[in-house]
């Protein structure tokens, strides 16, 4: 699957259940109520199953705090 | 040469009120589907009033084991006092007797795997031993703390060890990391967090996926025991977020038994919970115990039977 800003604004929208375009490119953690620790682990489970198991090789992904954040973290795991 | 144990019985004593998320905590309703946690149990007394219930409910199944008891190993992280040893409160309020060794063992999701590791070393020389895992994490939760109200519960849980030739260590592997000590961590002042619970959940589910699957593989290789001869995996019940991720390294065709949804993630009480009424199958066949968490630790066991036990003698 091709990593874009687009398919990481998707997989956040659908792991914290939100309503489509919420999730925009300069959302933060911060802005949205339940993007918590648990929130953030649903994130990062759905980047697994659409990336193949990538947050193994990516430890940095752990305290990304933003849309950004997450998509800047995957592009340096598969070198982009 | 493996020492022969038997795990006797283990008895549960669960927080006093249960709480139904959905209820009782709607607006974290939505996490339900996320961890697979419907219920969880709150206590209103500390964990020795838990462990005293599991213990007194322990001397009623088992009252000449626990007259005769040899060592009490308590494992908790909720103590009451800074010293002396819960366990030394658990033995006086529960009247057990006095030539014990008893040692409180500071552990939590491991704790339970780590204590049978010992209780299994000294059971030759003091032939009936208690493991009580006791704690009420939800005394330290930040009530609007999502991640962690949604999960953990107060629980103990007493097993009794024997000398009796049924089961067997095959192997077993620990890992322990400090450098993730704050990413689940308490302080004693009271100052970090407000001295409520901190956790960093996706640093620990992160850990989890890590560690804990390739810890278990090396328990087997030492064990020599190949995956496909497991009859179960007792994890530790954490959530299905963690847990979903395990089943799936494991391989389907692996049995894993959930049991959280009506119990809360207990701490170090999951895998002995897990195991109350499995025990008969633990002498049937191999399995495996993986608790891990605050520490950052894992600690993963290969049990079975003991060669008489396998022949039927």
């Amino acid at each position: 699957m091709d990593l874009t800003l687009n398919k990481i604004i998707e997989l956040i929208t659908y792991a914290l259940e939100v309503e489509p375009g919420v999730i925009q490119e300069t959302t933060r953690a911060s802005d949205i109520e339940d993007w918590d620790s648990l929130g953030h682990i649903s994130i990062l489970s759905e980047i697994d199953k659409a990336f193949n198991n990538i947050t193994e090789k990516c430890p940095g992904l752990a305290s990304a705090s933003s849309v950004k954040d997450v998509y800047e973290a995957l592009v340096d795991a598969m070198g982009n | 040469m493996s020492i022969p144990f038997a795990i006797e019985r283990i008895t549960v004593a669960l927080g006093e009120k249960s709480i139904n998320i959905a209820n009782e905590m709607p607006m974290f309703a939505e996490a339900i589907a996320k961890t697979g946690i419907h219920v969880v149990h709150e206590t209103s007394g500390n964990a020795v009033d838990l462990a005293v219930r599991a213990v007194e409910e322990m001397r009623i199944r088992k009252p000449e084991s626990i007259s005769s008891l040899g060592a009490l190993l308590v494992v908790s992280q909720s103590h009451t006092m800074h010293l002396p040893s819960m366990a030394f409160e658990v033995q006086d309020r529960c009247s057990l007797p006095k030539d014990i060794f008893a040692v409180d063992i500071n552990q939590g999701c491991s704790g339970f795997v780590q204590a049978l590791q010992i209780a299994v070393s000294l059971v030759q020389d003091r032939k009936n031993i208690l493991i009580v895992c006791a704690d009420n994490y939800r005394s330290k939760l930040e009530k609007n703390d999502r991640s962690t109200n949604v999960v953990f519960s107060d629980a103990a849980t007493a097993t009794l060890v024997s000398d009796r030739a049924e089961l067997q260590i095959l192997g077993s592997s620990h890992f322990s990391d400090g450098s993730g000590r704050r990413l689940l961590y308490q302080s004693i002042d009271c100052i970090d967090n407000s001295g409520y619970l901190h956790m960093s959940g996706s640093d620990v589910w992160m850990f989890t996926k890590r560690v804990v699957f390739s810890q278990i593989s090396k328990a087997l290789e030492k064990s020599g025991v190949h995956a496909s001869e497991v009859g179960q995996y007792y994890l530790h019940q954490a959530s299905n977020l963690v847990l979903d991720d395990l089943k799936k390294k494991i391989g389907v065709e692996a049995s894993v038994p959930v049991e959280m949804g009506l119990i809360g993630n207990t701490v170090s009480s999951t895998i002995p919970i897990l195991l109350e009424n499995r025990i008969t199958q633990l002498k049937n066949q191999i399995s495996v115990l993986s608790g891990f968490g605050v520490g950052l630790s894992a600690s993963s066991m290969v049990i079975g039977p003991t060669l008489s036990e396998k022949q039927g003698l």
